[in-house]
């Protein structure tokens, strides 16, 4: 990833400096998972959003706040290179794999030699279109999956340095 | 003809009713019905969605297709795992975190428009109905290869059990009879590819004989990836890519992983899973073209898994193969069709009645009967062409939106609006126009240019309209979001933050 690392910015407060704020990473998620989370399922509308607040219904710590505190402009900065890093991954994974569907397409498609090719019984180019394209699809798949992974880690490990994690919520108990 | 299919289709159904009783018990509440509570372990789920992605087009349809028309038929599987590689890509992990239950659910909450929010839900009926049509068709096509009775009793008889599990057991029970289901299909096909492949190898003939032929008959190179049509072949594949993204019943599926990690690495398993079920489904294509030629028609092609392991295992052992293959068989319809249902019902409940669980039940036995009368009054098509003409639509009609909307700020109500009147108003001409074509007589394919008036390349275009279709449908979105001087929902940055940054960390 070529995405700037904002960590080298000297000037960003240390980790666990800064008293703890209302924003932590991931507390605007609604209060019904929290608790389903913990094996009890509580009874609620199926209307997700019955509040005016919207769809995005934020629990109290989420993003309307009246005083914003520091640390929140950091966040926002981290969240944007966050979307753009995920965006530019899944962009790459998803070019390079049309590159390579087309050159295995292109191979067995206009390559007559390989016809003469009989692997038990079936031509090569058959065998490459029934089976060549699964292990591909899976790699990427594989690759995609750990390089987000790491991304959100990356992001996590930023948004909660700058905000503190001086009295960290039940929730974040054994969070490093 | 044996009874056996028929007591192998019998314990399939009652496996499936003990396994929906069983959800039943353990669902409870509203949630526990529309998404499984969210708390579905990684691999029972991605059991699940696979055991719901996997329906009659690649159970019966693929190998069907392949010895009917030859190699392009891998496309379909190709595309349809590389579609499944989209959604990771782009949409698994924020739609798991948007926290909606529905498609319409994340349209509304993401452009906080009632009016795109009923525009999609009627869209996504269309697209789950079309969707369930091919499953009670290979119902039909099934049930009267196995036994003296009218095609309907099948299509009745599919219906009847995947209205009466969804309605009894919601999500809860679904996620568990579709991970049964994607086991017992794969079982179905697998375990009877080992013996047919045993019997070409010789072991069940006096003396070890070897079926021999010619690969350059069996296998010409015309019918083989040598013989591709270049804009058909892209036309399709761009569809298949990007038509699992506007499923209803694949995104749905997110909503019951824990959070948005979990959700990308069910997918991944999902991944695996489809894999190795398409390369079975291929071999046994291949195979098909080897042993049974005499099968190559239309209308018929589509039964040949049926009658390999007859064919080729003698005796008793053969028959059970048959009834093995019968029952996954029928498991890829009930699965498949009742993910739809679940899916369909949920957004007709939330949309139309509130979202009780009373009325949830009531839109799941409506949201059977509406693709069961139109399964009644059609003629069968090839299964696994009509599930992909099912993709061609979603994608011009909802995938444009959905992606947008997931990363796009800028996407408006309006633009997303018109982007899906567009797209689906364009694909479902061009795919009217090119089947009255076909009716007529003229073909689909881009040989015989000017046939009777009708370019060759006019019919292509229409027969694999999504290459045109979905570059418009976009297209018309960024430009109507872009114009629209009320700018997206005030709302956006926050929902689109909400997407985007993962949960916070479970101890």
């Amino acid at each position: 990833m070529s995405d700037p690392d904002p960590t080298a910015d000297p000037s960003r407060p240390p980790a666990g400096g800064v008293p703890a704020t209302a924003w932590r990473p991931g507390t605007q998620h609604s209060d019904t998972e929290a608790v389903l989370g913990r094996g009890r399922v509580r009874v609620r509308s199926t209307d997700p959003w019955p509040d005016a607040d919207g769809p995005a219904g934020d629990s109290p710590s989420g993003g309307s706040r009246a005083h914003p505190e520091e640390g929140d402009d950091d966040v926002a900065h981290y969240t944007r290179g966050l979307v753009r890093a995920q965006l530019r991954l899944g962009l790459a994974c998803v070019v390079s794999f049309l590159a390579v569907v087309t050159l295995l397409t292109v191979t067995m498609s206009a390559v007559p030699a390989l016809d003469a090719v009989v692997v038990l019984g079936v031509p090569l180019p058959w065998l490459v279109h029934a089976y060549g394209f699964y292990p591909v699809i899976v790699a990427f798949a594989v690759v995609f999956a750990v390089a987000a992974a790491r991304n959100e880690r990356r992001y996590r490990a930023l948004a909660e340095g700058s905000t503190g994690s001086s009295e960290p919520g039940p929730d974040e108990a054994g969070a490093p | 003809m044996s009874a056996l299919p028929l007591v192998a289709i019998g314990l399939l159904l009652l496996a499936t009713g003990l396994i929906g009783f069983y959800g039943l018990r353990i669902s409870r509440t509203t949630s526990d019905f529309f998404v499984a509570s969210r708390t579905v372990r990684p691999v029972w789920n991605a059991s699940a969605i696979s055991g719901e992605y996997l329906s009659a087009g690649t159970f019966l349809g693929l190998s069907g297709l392949v010895l009917l028309s030859g190699a392009e038929a891998f496309w379909f599987p190709v595309g349809y795992a590389a579609g499944y590689l989209l959604v990771l890509l782009f949409v698994a992990g924020p739609l798991r975190r948007s926290g909606a239950y529905t498609i319409p659910d994340f349209v509304h909450a993401r452009l906080d428009s009632v009016v795109a929010r009923r525009v999609t839900s009627v869209l996504v009926l269309v697209i789950g109905w079309l969707y369930v049509v091919p499953q009670l068709h290979g119902a039909a096509l099934v049930i009267t290869s196995v036994a003296p009775v009218p095609p309907w009793v099948g299509s009745v008889g599919i219906a009847v059990v995947v209205s009466a599990v969804v309605a009894a057991g919601g999500m809860r029970s679904i996620t568990f009879v579709q991970a049964f289901q994607f086991w017992v299909k794969l079982t179905a096909l697998a375990l009877p590819l080992v013996f047919v492949l045993m019997a070409l190898g010789g072991a069940f003939e006096p003396g070890g004989a070897v079926v021999t032929f010619d690969p350059a008959v069996v296998f010409p190179h015309d019918a083989g990836p040598g013989g591709l049509d270049a804009y058909a072949t892209v036309s399709l594949l761009l569809a298949l890519l990007l038509g699992t993204t506007g499923l209803p019943h694949v995104l749905v599926r997110f909503y019951t992983s824990p959070d948005g990690g979990s959700a990308r690495r069910t997918t991944v398993v999902v991944l695996v899973m489809i894999s190795v079920f398409y390369m079975v489904s291929s071999t046994l294509g291949l195979v098909a073209r080897v042993v049974a030629p005499d099968l190559a028609e239309p209308g018929v092609a589509d039964t040949v898994v049926l009658t390999l392991p007859t064919r080729l295992v003698p005796g008793l052992g053969g028959e059970l193969l048959a009834a093995l293959v019968v029952a996954g068989a029928f498991a890829a319809f009930l699965g498949t069709s009742s993910g739809l249902v679940v899916a369909l019902a949920g957004v007709v409940s939330q949309d139309l009645f509130g979202g009780t669980v009373r009325s949830f039940r009531w839109s799941a036995v409506a949201c059977t009967l509406i693709p069961l009368a139109f399964a009644l009054v059609t003629i069968p098509q090839g299964l696994v062409t009509s599930v992909g003409t099912v993709f061609v639509f979603a994608a011009s009609a909802l995938s444009p939106v959905i992606l947008l909307g997931v990363w796009w700020r800028r996407l408006t109500a309006r633009g997303a609006v018109a982007g899906m009147v567009v797209g689906s108003v364009l694909c479902a001409t061009a795919l009217l126009a090119s089947s009255a074509l076909v009716a007529a007589g003229y073909g689909a394919g881009p040989s015989g240019v000017t046939a009777d008036g009708v370019p060759g390349v006019v019919r292509a275009l229409l027969a694999q309209p999504a290459a045109w279709t979905i570059p418009l449908a976009t297209a018309t979105v960024v430009v109507v979001s872009l114009l629209d001087r009320h700018g997206p929902p005030l709302r956006t940055d926050r929902f689109l933050r909400r997407l985007h940054v993962p949960e916070r960390r479970r101890p």
